[in-house]
């Protein structure tokens, strides 16, 4: 292959538009996407994780846009992410296609290939993760591969920048290739016909012929913008001429078409050495979906991100930034030099006050709440990149229909003990509304993110076993049986998982270290100005003299029903910012001995089951609607106090304490 | 509808008696024409409508029963056995598009690797999992079963 020059500069002028990836999920676009504009998206080892297209700039090319697009199973698409796909194609001028393949897999690669070939966009094909081809036995005849379909193929591995150079060579000189297959006589027919008809765009009017005789809908809409209505009814029922000569759709007929030509040309280029792949990982990879060694081992990991953020994160890391690193050196530092620069007393105690903006928010954020969510987002990453997390929805895959979904739920769930706000965003995997709408009750009401969970562990886990066994009891049967109940009450059928299981892989450290990284920047950014206002909010309420005023009207609910010391109203209060705030302030409360055991279990089951925090609210409203958001807030919040309540005269009656 | 008290069947629409009552408006009481029992309509009151519709919804769903053809299907294969898919007609069109593209089409032969908690096939180098819904609505070839195993010959009766 030709390696990196400059001299194909001048030819690139003269075309516009942006380069497209393309390809199956899973198979490395996103890294790829990352090696060819510097960017880094979240990666993922979870086939649909890339929702929207992202955009960089082209590293090798000036004025140049890189689009990375939703995983594409086939042609024409069928779920909403694909769609966007399409659509990109049809309505932006592409200067070239990049279909990224998996190596290995090269039959349901070629499918694809085949059909965006003839296209008639410049086009490369990427043939990536050659190293797992190899260690499976698989070769390629690339030359052979793009004589055939008459474009330029490069072997990559996109994780270890393997080939990358010579995909940029090839992009650059990139043309259209001149590959066409032969369909049944009706639909050459049809195909001529239409061909002139349709409106123009930037695809082979044969490919847009096809896709119109496939009865695509994306293509209809588009078309539909496009002619008037008695140009759509001749479109149409020339598509019915065509469709009318055969007893099945016309798409299978196009599709029987695309596999049998793809049969033949993997026959020719693929050469199979044996299956190697009964390795350690293929076997440990066939343990963790087994019907009964899953559990021991899905326990072993639950284990491991217990004792790694648990203990260590939320109390090793937390004890030794908190106290003695925050506690002793740098407040004690920050409020010296604050009063000696400010010398206003409402200024410095706005700063370093009861209620200051850094001993107060900073610390609760930066302290706190940062070294557990850094230990939970490290352990969620290295399982990403594992492969593991399919296999959990394997696992998971009956647990979650009792709720009205599928196993592919696991990903949000998992995420979400991590952030809500950001696994409310990967909802969008579920292929139905009604399981989004789902998901997102669920993580809303009863999914403590990792900082919460922190905080919640180190308080009851201080009081006995019983209490977390209470407190988790509690709030699995909230989940469940609220779950259950939504599953019946929103209208429409469960959907059935179908699920890629990728290989286990050892993660790269590097990866894991950037995507850790860069969750963590999207993390701070979200809590800090949180963490901030709620802290503001506490000042502005403690000096203006209606912190007490507020703490009296809530004395009802949080002594009365609760059975709380009135304190703690203020740790609800800010509880509605963010839920994991105000189990901090509960936490302080706790290590002042202000709470007895039982009322650490009736505030901790409370404060969980509130809205996560304003930021998820936000997003939840960007989902699915601001009246989606404003229902469900009037769903928890009354819920959350019922249950607590409810819990508090329960253990009186039993006489639980500890 | 039928009167609860003595089993008279009538139309609450055309209660004339209704008409004649003072507080008929918004009443979702409907008198008996044959005894003057009154009962509830339903239609009338959205409290009840209300109810009979969640009460729907609380209803276990039920089973769906798949019709005995005696075709063997992708769910009746054990594990560790090489078969040739013959059809995907149980299928979707969506969903058979799909699975195709997956690579599950007529004529190709996948390997099966597990059947519970789910179904989970190798094709190619790729491990598929899927719900064995989806399973029972993939034909398989009866005489292209690759391996020493027998094929279960006792059939699933849910």
């Amino acid at each position: 292959m030709s390696s990196c020059h400059s001299g194909s500069g001048l030819e690139l002028e003269s075309r516009q538009g942006s380069i497209a990836l393309f390809g199956h999920p899973n198979v490395g676009k996103s890294v790829l996407f990352q090696r060819l504009t510097g960017h880094y998206v979240m990666v993922s080892n979870y086939p649909g994780t890339t929702v929207e297209l992202s955009r960089g700039a082209a590293r090798f090319m000036a004025d140049t846009a890189v689009v990375d697009t939703p995983g594409i199973v086939a042609l024409p698409p069928r779920s909403e992410d694909e769609r966007v796909a399409l659509r990109m194609l049809l309505d932006e001028p592409v200067r070239a296609i990049v279909q990224v393949g998996d190596g290995k897999n090269l039959r349901r690669s070629l499918l694809l290939s085949v059909q965006l070939a003839e296209m008639g966009l410049p086009m490369v094909l990427a043939l990536n993760m050659m190293d797992e081809a190899e260690a499976r036995g698989v070769s390629v005849d690339d030359r052979l591969l793009a004589e055939r379909l008459d474009l330029p193929v490069v072997p990559t591995v996109a994780t270890r920048g393997t080939g990358v150079k010579s995909l940029v060579a090839e992009v650059k000189s990139a043309q259209a290739p001149r590959f066409r297959l032969l369909y049944p006589e009706a639909i050459e027919k049809g195909l001529t016909e239409l061909a002139s008809r349709l409106p123009e765009s930037a695809l082979d009017p044969r490919a847009l012929a096809l896709l119109w005789l496939s009865g695509d809908e994306t293509t209809e809409t588009w078309v539909a913008e496009r002619v008037d209505e008695e140009t759509l009814r001749d479109l149409a029922s020339a598509r019915g001429r065509a469709a009318s000569k055969f007893r099945e759709p016309i798409s299978a007929v196009i599709q029987r078409v695309h596999l049998a030509y793809v049969d033949t040309l993997v026959a020719d280029v693929v050469r199979e050495t044996g299956d190697k792949s009964a390795g350690i990982a293929a076997g440990l990879g066939r343990l963790t979906t087994h019907r009964i060694w899953a559990w021991p081992i899905l326990a072993a990991i639950l284990y491991g991100t217990y004792w790694f953020v648990g203990v260590f994160g939320a109390g090793h890391l937390v004890g030794w930034i908190e106290g003695s690193l925050f506690g002793k050196i740098v407040n004690p530092w920050v409020t010296e030099w604050v009063h000696r620069l400010i010398p206003i007393g409402f200024l410095s105690d706005f700063l370093v006050g009861k209620y200051g903006l850094w001993t107060m928010g900073m610390t609760y954020a930066l302290a706190l709440i940062l070294p557990i969510v850094t230990t939970f987002f490290l352990v969620f990453s290295l399982l990403e990149d594992s492969g593991y997390l399919p296999r959990l929805s394997v696992v998971t895959n009956r647990l979650f229909s009792a709720l009205g979904l599928n196993g592919k739920a696991a990903l949000p769930m998992a995420l979400g003990l991590g952030c809500v706000t950001m696994a409310t965003l990967t909802t969008r995997i579920l292929e139905s509304k009604r399981e989004r709408l789902l998901a997102i009750l669920m993580l809303s009401l009863a999914v403590p993110c990792s900082a919460q969970l922190g905080v919640v562990l180190g308080m009851l886990g201080g009081i006995s076993l019983v209490a977390v066994l209470i407190w988790g009891g509690v709030v699995m049967g909230v989940l469940f049986s609220v779950g259950a109940l939504a599953a019946r009450l929103i209208p429409g059928e469960r959907t059935a998982l179908v699920l890629e299981l990728p290989p286990l892989r050892l993660p790269v450290i590097s990866n894991v270290l950037v995507k850790t990284g860069a969750r963590l920047e999207w993390y701070l950014k979200e809590v800090i100005p949180l963490f901030l206002a709620g802290t503001a909010l506490l000042f502005t309420l403690d000096k203006t003299g209606a912190l007490p005023a507020l703490i009296d009207a809530m004395k009802p609910v949080v002594s009365g029903w609760l059975g709380l010391p009135a304190a703690a109203s203020t740790a609800f209060l800010v509880g509605f910012l963010r839920r994991d705030f105000g189990a901090t302030g509960l936490f302080v409360m706790q290590s002042h001995g202000q709470l007895t055991p039982q009322q650490v279990v009736v505030a901790m089951v409370t404060i969980t089951l509130f809205i996560p925090c304003v930021a998820s609210v936000f997003m939840i409203a960007r989902e699915r609607g601001v009246r989606t958001a404003v229902a469900m807030m009037a769903l928890i919040f009354p819920l959350a106090f019922l249950v607590g309540g409810v819990l508090h005269w329960t253990l009186l009656a039993i006489g639980w304490n500890g | 509808m039928t009167c609860e008290m003595c089993g008279y069947r009538f139309d609450p629409a055309q209660n004339v008696a209704c008409g004649s009552c003072p507080m008929h408006r918004g009443c979702a009481l409907v008198c008996c024409p044959a005894c003057g029992y009154s009962s509830v309509d339903p239609r009338r009151s959205r409290l009840v409508g209300l109810g009979s519709w969640i009460a729907a919804r609380l209803r276990l769903p039920k089973r769906t029963i798949r019709p005995q053809t005696g075709a063997l299907t992708l769910a009746d294969v054990p594990p560790g056995s090489r078969v040739r898919i013959e059809a995907l007609d149980g299928l979707s069109t969506g969903r058979c598009h799909q699975m195709q593209a997956y690579g599950l089409a007529p004529g190709r032969w996948v390997k099966v690797v597990q059947q519970s908690p789910v179904t989970v096939v190798r094709v190619e180098h790729l491990d598929l999992a899927f719900e064995s819904a989806i399973a029972h609505g993939i034909r398989v070839e009866t005489t292209a079963i690759d391996s020493d195993k027998r094929v279960r010959t006792t059939r699933m009766t849910d």
